[in-house]
């Protein structure tokens, strides 16, 4: 191996590494369950450290592996994401360390799909991201007595198979299997198959895990898992997804116009479900997910504007991730394993300062200023409108003040009259308050963030 | 440098506010930042300019900086709304968890005043948007009884206003790669694209100004926030966005407004005259003032959309007496439910043989809002029907019907409260409402006897207007 090919498979060894650390240390060296998490949190930390010092120079493994500053950057963004969730478990230990395990497990497969650069190590990365999320789900709820559905067990090997599927339709034309060659496919089963590709990453991109998630699910999953799930899916996804994006414009710059249009109507139809999804519901998990799919339709928006990828589109992504954990702090601040929003009330009265920094993550999830939100709302604006997309730009600002009477609902609930008993600061609202901090820095001064986001090779 | 400060001095203020040590403080503190700001606006325009301007680089890449200036308008505005602040905070003696809201007023103060000092849309656009966090964060927190029922419906109209704010800034940012409102001005968009830029700009500040048909909003805020806030909202959040009509829809956009401004005329002529009927009928006399200030604001409308040099200047000085009259009406309204424990004013009556000096403060608030001559009103109506009479006659001819009818609901108010059979009885002023209202009604008298302090300060090309026949 050369330094190079260590230097990009460093983030993904040390994440493996971690997740066997985790899973069997307990049973050999009796430990407690905490310190079991910390060292997990340890482990990632380590891996966002090697993905920032060497994660950018020449490709790894003969181009199997990218080391350039876009994968470098959703390197440190997923790994910094999954300690973070694993910092929300802490304050009341609500992952087992196999359960942790799983969690690293599926970053690593995150970060593979995060430096792909070739067809292999995509599917590797899809598959190891999605099945242990699945697998936790299923862990989630006591063994039900009754058989599997068939819808369930459809929409569980939909998206490896649909990946899998396309990737050999590629593979079969072309005959390369670097991600690059996905812009060679002419023939009819090519383009399919590079549709079907595409298919099962926008489908990770939006919904995974959560299509098989039951209700029974949604209420026993600890706030770790949700923000695995909902952050690190959709870094992972977006990551692989620009990448494709900017190898197939290079190839040919034509067909991205192909894409411009269909883009904008996927970003459209993500901003209103998404948006109208979150207005009535009562569960602040589901309020963040379906909250979620709307950012993912912002973000979508800034890729149509610019096939390419773009600086918007990364910028939109880091922060959306940043928010999101965040929120998903004060969430693992209350102590019902469910929380909704009636259980919020009495906390402006008991935690003001949580409070607080609580407004201030809603207002950055709801675009409005000083927060970097608004930066980055204007960046994805800036961008759909580059590309003469007005009406994108215009169903992109309502569906802001959509997200933003949902989240005055939400923030509502904490000035209604209640007790609130059992809540703890702990970690998981230090790292609230630091993301609240952080958002209104970056808010007031991005210009350390637009370097960050205009560097990479997009 | 005094540009920025008028933002910075408020926002420091907010962060002592929240400072435990200093809670016994925290009014004090609320009144010294709004009257620090008040002095520094009137000192920016004995100041030379480049002592008062500011720039930095915010987003370059995104076309946005940080460039703040103050000119006469703004100075203007800017003064009249650090007053009203002062005097909230100074009525806000009972307030309950004071740091708190204390903190959040001055940051109303300086979101406002941000939005005032601006010169690049983009920081513009995001001290308008944060103007509406401390509103409905004061709203939720120490409104009255009905305010979760109305929360949504304030801040829902204004968010959707701020939302379409975006659309053509977003263009703008594209079409001409920066968001600075000198550069912007010095080279317009091509006369035919105006319209449509126009109009999602005017959607926004319609909605805060407000204009018929968007005005629910206000009666009902009114009756659900505390006084001081409703005096601020009143005062200040119009005045801003009569300031951005003036300063970017009509600099920026002016063929597509004069495209628009018949029907937008019409639109506002129509709000005066409604607004007024609707005030006559209304037994909350914080309702009552609510719609006698969407009335104004109408009338104040219809001359920025005629924009002749004479409109604009009676626009400017109307809404100097607007932000004089409402907020003296609201505190009058505060100290007389204070007195017969409601706002209804079925529930007075015969007030003025127990409390006469009341009775004749609000007798003669009531005149200013009319706009009897010798008040601030007078000479901002005559000027604003004046010029708008040289485009729009039968928009301006409406709209001085709008003015008969509000000596009605003026009057009935005046007799339902005070007048008539004496059925209750209230102590008169004391001595510290007195130190309330008087600065509020010296400024009304001063503006309404000597205009010329304003409008003479009112060069031709600090308004950009477009002459009188086109």
């Amino acid at each position: 191996m050369t330094p190079s090919d260590l230097g990009g498979a460093g983030p993904l060894l040390l994440m493996v590494a971690g997740a066997s650390v985790v899973a069997s240390a307990g049973a050999v060296l009796r430990t407690h369950d905490r310190t079991l998490l910390w060292a997990g949190i340890a482990f990632a930390l380590a891996a966002a450290l090697c993905a920032s010092l060497g994660g950018v120079g020449g490709d790894a493994f003969g181009g199997a592996l990218r080391r350039d500053s876009a994968s470098a950057l959703f390197s440190v963004a997923i790994s910094v994401s999954v300690a973070a969730a694993l910092l929300l478990a802490i304050d009341r230990a609500t992952l087992t360390p196999e359960r942790a395990a799983l969690l690293l497990l599926s970053s690593s497969g995150a970060l593979a799909m995060a430096v792909a650069g070739d067809l292999i190590v995509l599917l590797f990365g899809l598959v190891t991201l999605t099945v242990p999320l699945y697998a936790l789900s299923g862990l989630l709820v006591p063994a039900e007595r009754t058989r599997p559905r068939v819808g369930t067990i459809l929409a569980t090997g939909m998206i490896p198979v649909l990946a899998l599927g396309g990737a050999l339709l590629v593979f079969a034309e072309t005959g390369s299997l670097a991600v690059g060659a996905l812009a060679a496919a002419a023939s009819p089963s090519g383009r399919a198959g590079v549709a079907a590709l595409i298919a099962a990453i926008g489908a990770a991109a939006v919904f995974a895990p959560f299509h098989i998630w039951s209700e029974r699910t949604y209420a026993a999953a600890p706030v770790a898992v949700v923000a695995q799930a909902i952050v690190v899916v959709k870094l992972a996804a977006f990551a692989i997804a620009l990448e494709i994006g900017r190898a197939m414009s290079a190839a040919s710059p034509a067909a991205a116009a192909d894409w411009t249009a269909s883009l904008a109507v996927f970003a459209a139809a993500l901003l209103a479900v998404g948006t109208l999804a979150t207005l009535r519901e009562p569960s602040l998990k589901r309020i963040l997910t379906y909250s979620s799919v709307a950012q993912t339709g912002f973000v979508a928006s800034a890729v149509a504007g610019a096939f390419a990828g773009s600086p918007a589109a990364a910028l939109s992504l880091v922060v959306f991730a940043a928010l999101t954990l965040g929120a998903c702090g004060v969430l693992a601040v209350l102590p019902s394993g469910d929380p909704r929003v009636d259980d919020l009330s009495g906390l402006a009265r008991s935690e003001p300062w949580l409070t607080v920094g609580f407004g201030t993550i809603l207002l950055g999830l709801a675009g409005l200023p000083p927060t970097a939100g608004f930066i980055a709302k204007v960046a994805v604006f800036e961008a759909a409108a580059d590309a003469a997309l007005a009406w994108l730009v215009i169903l992109g600002a309502l569906a802001s003040v959509v997200l933003a009477i949902a989240y005055l609902r939400v923030l509502r609930g904490c000035f209604e009259h209640g007790r609130g008993e059992g809540r703890r600061f702990g970690m998981a609202g230090a790292v609230s308050a630091t993301v609240a901090l952080g958002v209104v820095l970056a808010g007031l001064a991005p210009a350390g963030l637009l370097a960050i986001v205009a560097n990479p090779r997009f | 440098m005094i540009a920025g400060a008028c933002v910075v001095l408020p926002a420091v203020a907010a962060v002592l506010c929240t400072v435990r040590p200093l809670s016994a403080f925290v009014r004090a503190i609320a009144v010294a930042s709004a009257l620090g700001v008040s002095a520094l606006a009137v000192g920016s325009s004995f100041a030379p300019s480049s002592s008062v301007q500011w720039r930095a680089a915010w987003a370059p890449t995104l076309g946005m900086s940080y460039a703040v200036d103050l000119d006469t308008v703004s100075a203007l505005f800017l003064a009249l709304a650090g007053v009203t602040f002062a005097l909230g905070a100074a009525a806000g003696a009972h307030v309950g968890q004071r740091r708190a809201f204390f903190a959040l007023w001055c940051l109303l103060l300086a979101a406002l005043a941000g939005s005032f000092v601006a010169r690049d849309l983009a920081l513009f656009v995001a001290f308008w948007e944060l103007t509406l966090v401390p509103v409905a964060v004061l709203q939720l927190r120490w409104g009255t009884h009905i305010r979760h029922r109305v929360t949504q419906a304030v801040v829902a109209p204004a968010l959707v206003g701020s939302a379409l704010l975006i659309v053509p800034v977003v263009s703008l940012a594209v079409a001409r790669g920066t968001l600075d409102m000198a550069e912007l001005a010095a080279r317009p968009v091509p006369a035919g694209g105006q319209l449509l830029p126009a109009l999602f700009l005017l959607a926004a500040f319609a909605m805060r100004l407000p204009l018929f048909p968007f005005h629910g909003w206000l009666p009902r805020m009114f009756v659900a926030t505390p006084i001081p806030v409703a005096m601020v909202v009143a005062g200040g959040l119009a005045s801003s966005a009569v300031y951005g009509v003036v300063r970017i829809s009509l600099a920026l956009f002016p063929q597509g407004m004069a495209a628009a401004a018949p029907a937008l005329a019409a639109l506002a002529a129509t709000g005066v005259v409604y607004a007024a009927v609707v005030a006559t009928r209304q037994d909350d006399f914080r309702r009552l003032i609510a719609y006698a200030s969407i009335s104004q604001l109408s009338l104040i409308a219809v001359a920025l959309f005629a924009a002749t040099a004479t409109s604009l200047r009676g626009a400017v000085l109307a809404t100097v007496a607007h932000g004089l009259v409402v907020p003296l009406l609201l505190l009058l309204a505060a100290m007389l439910a204070r007195r017969t424990s409601s706002f209804a004013l079925s529930r007075a009556g015969g007030l003025a043989s127990s409390a006469p000096r009341l009775a004749a403060l609000t007798g003669m608030a009531m005149l200013a809002a009319i706009g009897v001559p010798g008040t601030s009103g007078f000479a901002g109506t005559l000027l604003a029907l004046a010029g708008a009479y040289e485009r729009f006659p039968a928009a301006a001819a409406a709209t001085g019907l709008g003015i008969v009818v509000s000596a009605i609901y003026g009057s009935r108010a005046l007799a339902r409260a005070y007048h008539g059979p004496a059925q209750v009885r209230g102590r008169d002023l004391a001595p510290r409402e007195t130190l309330l209202v008087a600065p509020l009604l010296a400024l009304i008298v001063l503006v309404g006897v000597a205009p010329a302090i304003i409008t003479d300060r009112l060069a031709d090309d600090d308004l950009p207007s477009f002459g009188a026949a086109r």
